[in-house]
């Protein structure tokens, strides 16, 4: 153990080896725990009555661009913490870097909009 | 006590998770969710060494790793959103076409 | 605190005014489409005019040096490559002016993502700090990934993902081994790390070895070095014509900057294992690539296994670490360029937007024979680019490879040099393979317009301006080198 760094070494080696053996022994657990071939009768329907059939997916794909935009647009915030940290030191120029990002992010949003990303039934 | 060195442990176990998750790849999700640990697992060890060194620039990689994290979902979700309507599935086993 | 004063000069804004220039006119492409539909004349124009002002600001870039708070560094290796992947782009543009109508070009996000693509790429070569290298890098790929999904086959999505999934480990392997080099030396600037490193006289090499198998395995799926190369083949096969010769050409000039700016100290530390490491990748990329190339029945996936073992070619540059070894690899790709350009866009010309040539390939061997029997223009352009790429004198890449094999002589590496030679020489057969196919074969068809039913005016003169080169090598070869010559000395490489 003389180099500050060796347990780092040593622990990528033995994560990957447990983490291996974790995963079999899930598979292996997960094997022994599911609805085996014998149990599909039982678990059948009784006689009659619809086949319940697995939904189609009904969520609309506006959704998947709301979460999209989010993220985007919310991750960008982080870049304006160190700047309102050191907002006085920075000064002018800071400010001005600061503006001409939230621009770009502008141009960002106005795209999205005039594309119809941001309206609810559009759906193009 | 908690040093430098387990901060760098976390750091490479969860490193180890993702890439054992991006190596499976069965499904698609499970690839990006994969990816993500992988490069947050990045962020742990950047942000601990700056703290460490004394030195802010492994803060601001953290950043930017984080954004670049952000965006990547962003294109990988378009075409996994692409993949679903084409092929109604997520799965990257169905897709494979090309060999040889 | 006081507050920090900023000088323009200091900024020496001349670094970054190329990138300023793309970036700006991918916005202009997407700002104009929200307001008015125009059509791909326009956004072609565009485009082109905005690469040839950022190339105009590159000569106007007469201070090499640092800009931008000491992060971009536009040295002579910088000037160089920018200058590669903008000529690439210019040519590789016109190419979308195409006779069919192809569903991606209806969009002006394509030419947006193109420039953003450009951009992040020459972000990527003219800077020594590991943060912005890796901006570069994510940029360059996100934009690519998403153009070669917007073709439309069914092929193309399957590509794009599993080029997105290559990418996404490699950008994660990436951040790891810059965090490892980070810990090591405290720093995130490859000029500074250099510094401690050999400060410290290579004291921490477990380490140093662990961060660069990172960083070998992360520019290597850039690079397509062996065993990162798997996703090649088809990835190439799924993308556009224009695209996969792209791909062959700007992404990995720009891997291998990075490759020469990082690995350059690294290969000269005593033991020389890390030398030994890329000896090891050069040779077995160059040769699996050419031994997979041997068995493909499609010509983009030989294609592809040819640039995959080019890329092996050049990266023995990089080991040798001599100044007569990066010259060659600068030039040496630039006379890639043009060859892979001509052979791509003469697959490209023959493309059907909707109909396949058979069931599995676009582009099988069997749909080239007796090409010159029924169109001899085309066949004879074929041949020239193929006969370029197997190295035979005096066609383009001849030089290169004599270029580089000589810089293998002179930095007393024998052994490599001769495995260079063997692997030009198994080259031959599988390029030769297909001109036998051209000139040999009966033909399988009547109907010779296939082969350039796609063509447009644009794309003959691409095409021409490619066949000229290649064959025109020998007179700008002097030159070419000498320019070259200059700029990497000036840089110290």
């Amino acid at each position: 153990m003389a180099h500050p760094y060796f347990g780092v070494f040593f622990l990528v080696v033995f994560t990957a080896i447990a983490f291996i053996a974790t995963t079999t022994l899930s598979a292996f657990v997960g094997k022994k725990l599911a609805a085996r071939e014998t149990e599909k009768l039982k678990l059948s329907i009784y006689e009659c009555g619809p086949e319940t059939s697995l939904q189609p997916n009904k969520i609309s794909a506006q959704f998947y661009l709301y979460a999209l935009l989010f993220i985007l647009f919310d991750v960008e915030i982080i870049f304006m913490f160190p700047w309102a940290v050191d907002f006085k030191i920075l000064g002018m120029f800071g400010f001005i870097e600061m503006v001409t990002f939230i621009f770009l992010l502008a141009v960002g949003f106005v795209y999205a909009w005039k594309k119809g990303a941001l309206e609810w039934h559009s759906m193009k | 006590m908690i040093t430098l060195n387990h901060y760098l442990i976390v750091a490479a176990v969860l490193f180890v998770i993702g890439m054992i998750g991006v190596m499976r790849r069965k499904n698609l999700l499970m690839l990006f969710f994969s990816t993500e640990i992988l490069l947050n697992s990045v962020n742990i060890g950047f942000v601990a060494l700056s703290h460490y060194l004394n030195d802010l620039s492994g803060q601001i990689f953290a950043f930017f790793i984080i954004a670049i994290a952000a965006s990547e979902v962003a294109v990988g979700l378009g075409l996994l959103i692409l993949l679903y309507k084409r092929k109604n599935t997520v799965d990257l086993d169905v897709i494979q076409n090309m060999h040889g | 605190m006081e507050p920090v004063k900023f000088d323009l000069v200091a900024l020496n804004l001349n670094t970054i005014m190329p990138m300023l220039i793309t970036l700006g006119g991918a916005l202009f492409i997407l700002i104009i489409d929200l307001f008015k539909k125009l059509d791909k004349q326009f956004y072609v124009t565009v485009s082109m005019a905005t690469m040839l002002l950022a190339i105009y600001a590159i000569f106007q870039i007469n201070s090499a040096g640092r800009g931008f708070f000491d992060v971009m560094l536009v040295d002579g290796v910088a000037v160089i490559s920018q200058l590669i992947i903008l000529g690439a782009s210019v040519l590789f543009m016109p190419l979308a002016l195409t006779g069919f109508r192809f569903r991606e070009f209806k969009f002006a996000e394509y030419f947006a993502f193109f420039l953003f693509m450009i951009a992040g790429f020459q972000f990527m070569v003219s800077t020594d700090n590991l943060i912005l290298i890796f901006l570069g890098l994510e940029t360059g790929s996100l934009a690519l990934y998403a153009l070669i999904a917007m073709h439309n086959r069914q092929k193309s999505l399957e590509s794009a993902l599993k080029y997105f999934t290559m990418g996404a480990f490699a950008a994660g392997l990436f951040a790891f081994g810059s965090m490892i080099f980070y810990g090591i030396t405290g720093s995130v600037e490859i000029g500074q790390m250099k510094t401690v490193i050999e400060g410290n006289n290579f004291s921490n090499m477990p380490l140093i070895l662990l961060g660069t198998a990172f960083m070998i395995a992360a520019l290597g799926f850039k690079l397509s070095i062996v065993p990162f190369h798997t996703w090649t083949p088809d990835v190439y096969e799924g993308a556009s014509a224009p695209l996969a010769g792209y791909m062959s050409i700007v992404p990995k000039i720009a891997g291998f900057v990075v490759a020469l700016r990082f690995f350059d100290f690294l290969a000269m530390a005593d033991d020389g294992v890390v030398q030994t490491l890329l000896w090891i990748a050069a040779v077995a990329t160059m040769t699996i690539g050419n031994i997979l190339a041997l068995v493909q029945d499609g010509v983009k996936r030989m294609l592809a296994y040819s640039s995959v073992s080019h890329a092996g070619f050049v990266m023995t540059a990089i080991l040798m670490g001599t100044t007569q070894a990066h010259v060659g690899m600068f030039l040496y790709w630039t006379l890639f360029l043009f060859t892979n350009l001509g052979a791509f866009a003469m697959l490209w010309i023959s493309r059907h937007p909707s109909k396949q040539f058979d069931i599995r390939y676009d582009h099988p061997f069997t749909k080239f024979s007796g090409m010159v029997k029924i169109n001899p223009v085309a066949a004879v352009m074929m041949a020239i680019f193929m006969l370029s790429l197997a190295g035979i004198p005096p066609f383009a890449v001849y030089w290169g490879k004599l270029y580089l094999i000589g810089a293998a002589i002179n930095s007393d590496h024998l052994y490599l040099a001769l495995i260079m030679a063997i692997n030009s020489a198994i080259a031959v057969y599988y390029y030769l393979k297909l001109v036998v196919f051209m000139f040999l074969k009966d033909p399988s068809q009547n109907d010779g317009t296939i082969y350039n039913m796609n063509g447009t005016f644009p794309l003959r003169l691409v095409l021409i301006v490619a066949a000229v080169f290649v064959i025109a090598s020998i007179a700008t070869i002097e030159p070419l080198s000498a320019f070259i010559q200059t700029h990497v000395v000036a840089s110290g490489f």
